[in-house]
């Protein structure tokens, strides 16, 4: 036993005063009364003997004397240890979606590997780490009674490992701040980064370890060597070991302990060690066993059974259609659904899967038997929507352990027609008639005498025509003449003969022009050097069909006009108008992810035109202004019904906080007018249905007010029956995201037994070597007081 | 021994230092009138016997209590009222007034002592008594009769009664046996009369103040008696660890006091009040607890009369 503070064994001279005390308190007052008899009467004649009284009051000297001898000794601050040695401990702790599967009830092989390469092992499991908890609810017990056995000289971080790793408690000895990081603390549902975890305690380590060797006073001897008094130092991981790649688990099944021979320090395995034991570096291909600190124990607790069945979707996605042939619409409505499910248990698996639209069954794919270790793709019929819609793949299996994995969604965005301003010097009914064909299109004439436009437009096609200054945008110029042509004309050529075109440019897209006969080009000799300007279809004497691609906007150039081609007449025109508008739309398009893996960093554009961007060093055309630092306030519904404020800057958001799967709304506005406006949507329209709307709200929370919409969206849903699945749109400016987890690593929940960092792998942590015994001390203490007062009553009562 | 109280003169007393000076004279006086518009008076035999009276003379009615002779009960009133009421009958004659002070160690105890406020209310019963032209006697006693005034009669005998109740204590062993002292002063009277016994009843014997008052009882005396307690008899003011020592008997308690403790205490000095006073009240005595704390004129007064010794 050693003493933290020893000074405080001083405390025990308080031992003579209370010895004084005692002799002093035999010197009884005395007092004369008148008679004895009445407090004869009070004593009901239990007089006490003499000699009891005497045992009594030495036995309450004796229990005087204890309790000031072990509050001497509290103040002393004993610890039950050889060493006095304070701890510095990091605790890792994995809040990956798998560290919600239950514990299992199989058996966990347990090895107590030490680094320098003894090694034993046991098939028992803790039952402390055994039941209906998850693994995650058992990591934080198990974190809460190491904080609790934290003496006064210790201290503590906790690092979640979450997608990025996230300190929840600084270093620090705070019990109470630890505790509350502790609760605070929940897990998410997508891939945990262990890696960057573990190797942020390692540094946390490093820091410290330097922090020390600088408040070591200057006697002349190396400041790096350990001296005894140091802390220890200890990173804690709890973990079910699921955050290796998929080769280095497969790999560590096959060859058993083999594989990891070579990798961390765990040393030789005993020949009967199970092969889940091999200690194999599943956290990435460089060795972390060669970045663990000096004088840094790290110990590995695995939670979890290493076998535990469970059926994930490892891929659901939708996947639009090319059109049919002969289909003139820009894009298609059709949707090809991909659904992959993957039994990662060691039995066959049996689940009913579905898929809904919107929350409406949508196709009952019906009940699938999976194999073990088997990826199945399931057929899924062609889905038709014209809108916007939010795919769901359920898959629900009895015994199954992690829920997370088992639904996936996918977001349909809407399709919305593109608006084209044609700009026709003289009437071309052959354009004319082409776009109008052409249902994904809205077409608007203008002569060139009503420019410029009261709007802006996906396209503008200039026929023969250009203004004086060319407008934002993506634009079509067809053998334009005029000050603001892109190159300089000087002349044409006559009869231009086809030499070679880009099959391979979306433009030019099955559209054929062997044979096709021109009237005459304009001559284009040389490039300019900046637009990104490139030729897709040559004649012999110049380029007829010129594209320019930057990241402003894209342009089209046709050196010659329709109305002196025979492509007019040809199949191949109207693919080419459509091509036309579809590749010039795509530059004006949300280029926003509309499914992203849960925990990334999603970015999601809420304006619906990219902002304009000038090129550079382009002189003499006049620009619009750039929108910078604009900020917009945007409310983001979570899949669990919980709202967030949000800031859109130049109309795109960021969202970092995205470890829920599901589906992700973002509304413009804030929280609380967002809700009162979707809730009067939902509602009514009439004054008392939006008040008793806005009522609704307040008593609701955010979880009604999620379910009201999501309700009054779905009740709208139907199908046509065509067999496209009709349902009114959501407003355009609402965005959606869907977050999955489809993550292999995470679905095969089995608990790994090492990392292969030199672990020392526990299957409970051990308390701490140099607990205080002042608490302990100070109870002893509580039933000594308990003792002298029925001591001091026995005779009175 | 009884000794014989001589008659001394005036001049020898020291006014100054005794309670009975003429300040308290003149208090006794007062109380006497008082007293006089209480009763109309009479020239002899004015005093009535307050139970058991013999004459055909009804005087008043006054509660049953355990122990009275069911004959003088009213029937009467009982069938009207349901309530037990005993008649009370004038009987005159001439009064033996008695009164015997417990002067032992105990009765030191308190402040004023418990002896000097039994002095002053047996001197102002004298008085009375004198002045109501009774023959008034006197005596004290601890653990056997230390000084008797024989039977005196006449207002001007006051001094000689103060004179008697200022004579010193012995300084001997002062303990209390009340029995014997009582059994002796019943013994050597001729006559019964009215017996005042004025003590604290702290005697070693648990049942010696019953045969004290059995010994007056037997004899056809009228008993009144006047229990003196203390303010700090009946609340003790201490705490903690004491040494109790008897005053009499010199006996030592070992106690440890604290709020528990003087509850109890308080209790057990009650009951003990509660068996005399109810011993007392079984037998047609006349039981009063006077507390040194109060006033002592008003207490004659108030006191008295609740207990029917004036009315």
């Amino acid at each position: 036993m050693r003493f933290f503070a020893p000074a405080g064994l001083a405390f025990l001279g308080v031992l003579v005063p209370i010895i004084i005390l005692y002799i002093l308190r035999l010197r009884r007052r005395t007092q004369v009364v008148s008679t004895v008899a009445i407090w004869d009467r009070v004593f009901k004649r239990e007089v006490q003997s003499a000699l009891w009284r005497k045992i009594k009051r030495i036995i309450s000297l004796i229990l005087h004397l204890a309790i000031a001898a072990i509050i001497a000794l509290a103040i002393a601050r004993p610890v039950l240890s050889d060493k006095l040695v304070p701890q510095r401990v990091v605790v890792v702790l994995d809040a990956s979606a798998s560290m919600t599967a239950g514990l299992g009830a199989a058996p966990l092989a347990r090895i107590i590997a030490s680094p320098n390469g003894a090694a034993m092992t046991s098939d028992e499991e803790s039952g402390a780490l055994r039941g209906e908890r998850t693994r995650f609810e058992a990591a934080i017990d198990l974190v809460r009674a190491q904080v609790l056995d934290l003496s006064v000289e210790d201290r503590m971080m906790i690092v979640r490992s979450g997608p990025r790793p996230e300190v929840l408690a600084p270093m620090t000895g705070e019990k109470e701040a630890l505790l509350r990081a502790l609760d605070l603390a929940r897990p998410g549902q997508a891939e945990g980064d262990l890696r960057a975890a573990i190797e942020l305690a390692f540094a946390a380590c490093r820091s410290e370890q330097a922090l020390v060797e600088l408040g070591r006073p200057d006697d002349g001897a190396a400041t790096d060597a350990p001296r005894e008094g140091d802390p220890e130092f200890e990173v804690l991981v709890l973990s079910d070991g699921a955050a290796g790649s998929l080769a280095a688990r497969v790999l560590a099944t096959e060859e058993g302990g083999g594989a990891g021979e070579d990798a961390g320090a765990a040393g030789d395995d005993p020949p009967d060690a199970p092969p889940a034991a091999a200690p194999v570096d599943v956290l990435g291909p460089e060795p972390l066993a060669e970045l663990v600190p000096e004088r840094t124990r790290v110990v590995y607790v695995p939670l979890g059974s290493a076998r535990a069945p469970n059926l994930a979707v490892t891929a659901f996605s939708a996947r639009r259609l090319p059109r049919a042939v002969g289909d003139l619409t820009q894009v298609s409505a059709d949707f090809e659904v991909l659904v992959t499910v993957e039994n990662f248990g060691d039995t066959e698996a049996v689940a009913q899967c579905e898929i809904h639209l919107d929350g409406v069954l949508f196709d009952p794919i019906g009940e699938r038997v999976f194999p073990p270790g088997e990826e199945v793709s399931l057929p899924v019929r062609t889905l038709t929507l014209r809108h916007g819609g939010v795919l769901e793949m359920r898959l629900e299996s009895e015994g199954d352990a992690l829920a997370a994995d088992d639904r996936a969604f996918a977001v349909i965005p809407e399709v919305e027609p593109a608006s084209v301003l044609l700009v026709q010097a003289v009437p071309d009914l052959f354009l004319s008639n082409a776009l109008a064909n052409d249902t994904d299109v809205r077409v608007e004439g203008l002569d060139p005498g009503g420019w410029p436009p009261s709007k802006t437009y996906d396209v503008t096609i200039f026929e023969g025509w250009i203004p004086e200054k060319l407008p934002p945008g993506n634009l079509v110029l067809i053998a334009p003449r005029g000050k603001s042509n892109p190159f300089d004309i000087e002349e044409s050529f006559d009869a231009p003969v086809i030499k070679d075109w880009d099959r391979e440019h979306p433009l030019l897209s099955y559209v054929v022009l062997e044979d096709v006969v021109f009237l005459k080009a304009q001559r284009i000799d040389a490039l300019p050097k900046t637009g990104g300007w490139s030729r897709i279809a040559e004649a012999f004497r110049g380029p007829l069909v010129l594209v320019s691609d930057d990241a402003r906007r894209r342009i089209a150039y046709f050196s010659f006009a329709f109305t002196e081609t025979d492509l007019v007449l040809r199949p191949s025109f109207p693919i080419l108008v459509s091509n036309l508008v579809q590749w010039l739309r795509e530059k004006g398009q949300r280029s926003q992810e509309e499914s992203v893996p849960t925990g990334s960093i999603a970015r999601v554009r809420m304006a619906a035109d990219e902002p304009p961007e000038e090129p550079p060093g382009e002189a003499g055309e006049e620009t619009e202004p750039t929108l910078v630092g604009v900020e917009e306030p945007v409310t983001v519904v979570r899949p669990d019904g919980t709202l967030d404020s949000l800031v859109a800057t130049d109309g795109t958001t960021l969202l970092t906080q995205t470890e829920q799967t599901g589906i992700y709304v973002f509304i413009p506005g804030r929280p609380g007018e967002v809700e009162i406006w979707e809730r009067a949507r939902a509602g009514g329209s009439s004054s008392d249905e939006r008040l008793a709307a806005m009522r609704a709200v307040t008593d609701l929370g955010s979880i009604g007010f999620l379910r009201a919409v999501l309700e009054a969206r779905f009740d709208e849903v139907e199908e046509g029956g065509d067999g496209a699945v009709r349902g009114r749109s959501w407003p355009s400016s609402y965005r959606f995201l869907a977050a999955n987890l489809l993550s292999d690593r995470e679905s095969d929940v089995g608990a790994r037994a090492a990392l292969g960092i030199g672990e020392v792998v526990v299957a409970e942590p051990e308390p701490r070597s140099n607990r205080e015994l002042q608490l302990t001390l100070l109870w002893i203490v509580l039933v000594l007081l308990v003792c002298e007062w029925v001591l001091y009553n026995i005779g009175v009562f | 021994m009884a000794t014989d109280a001589t008659q001394p003169t005036p001049a020898t007393r020291t006014e100054l230092d005794s309670p009975f000076d003429s300040t308290f004279l003149k208090k006794l006086e007062y109380l006497y009138i008082i007293s006089k518009k209480l009763f109309r008076e009479r020239v002899k035999g004015e005093r009535r016997a307050a139970a058991r009276g013999t004459s055909v003379e009804f005087r008043d009615y006054r509660s049953y209590s355990r122990g009275d002779d069911f004959r003088y009960i009213d029937w009467n009133i009982f069938r009207r009222m349901e309530k037990l009421l005993i008649k009370l009958y004038e009987e005159e004659q001439e009064h033996n007034i008695t009164l015997i002070v417990d002067t032992s160690r105990s009765m030191d105890f308190g402040s004023p002592s418990k002896v000097l406020y039994a002095k002053q209310v047996a001197a102002a019963l004298a008085y009375i008594g004198l002045a109501n032209h009774d023959r008034v006697s006197l005596a004290t006693f601890t653990d056997r009769v230390t000084n008797v005034l024989p039977i005196v009669r006449g207002k001007g005998q006051i001094w000689n009664v103060f004179r008697f109740l200022e004579l010193p204590s012995p300084e001997d062993d002062r303990r209390t046996a009340i029995a014997d002292v009582c059994r002796e002063i019943a013994l050597k009277s001729r006559r019964s009369g009215i017996v005042i016994l004025l003590s604290d009843f702290f005697d070693s014997r648990p049942d010696a103040i019953e045969d004290a008052l059995k010994q007056f009882l037997h004899r056809k005396y009228d008993v009144y008696a006047l229990h003196v307690v203390d303010r700090d008899e009946e609340e003790p003011p201490m705490r903690g660890e004491i040494n109790l020592i008897d005053a009499e008997t010199g006996e030592l308690r070992e106690v440890s006091v604290d709020a528990h403790t003087l509850t109890k205490y308080r209790e057990a000095f009650a009951s003990y009040c509660g068996e005399i006073e109810s011993f007392c009240r079984s037998r047609g005595i006349v039981y009063l607890r006077a507390n040194t704390s109060k006033i002592f004129d008003d207490l004659v007064l108030r006191v008295f009369r609740e207990g029917g010794f004036l009315d």
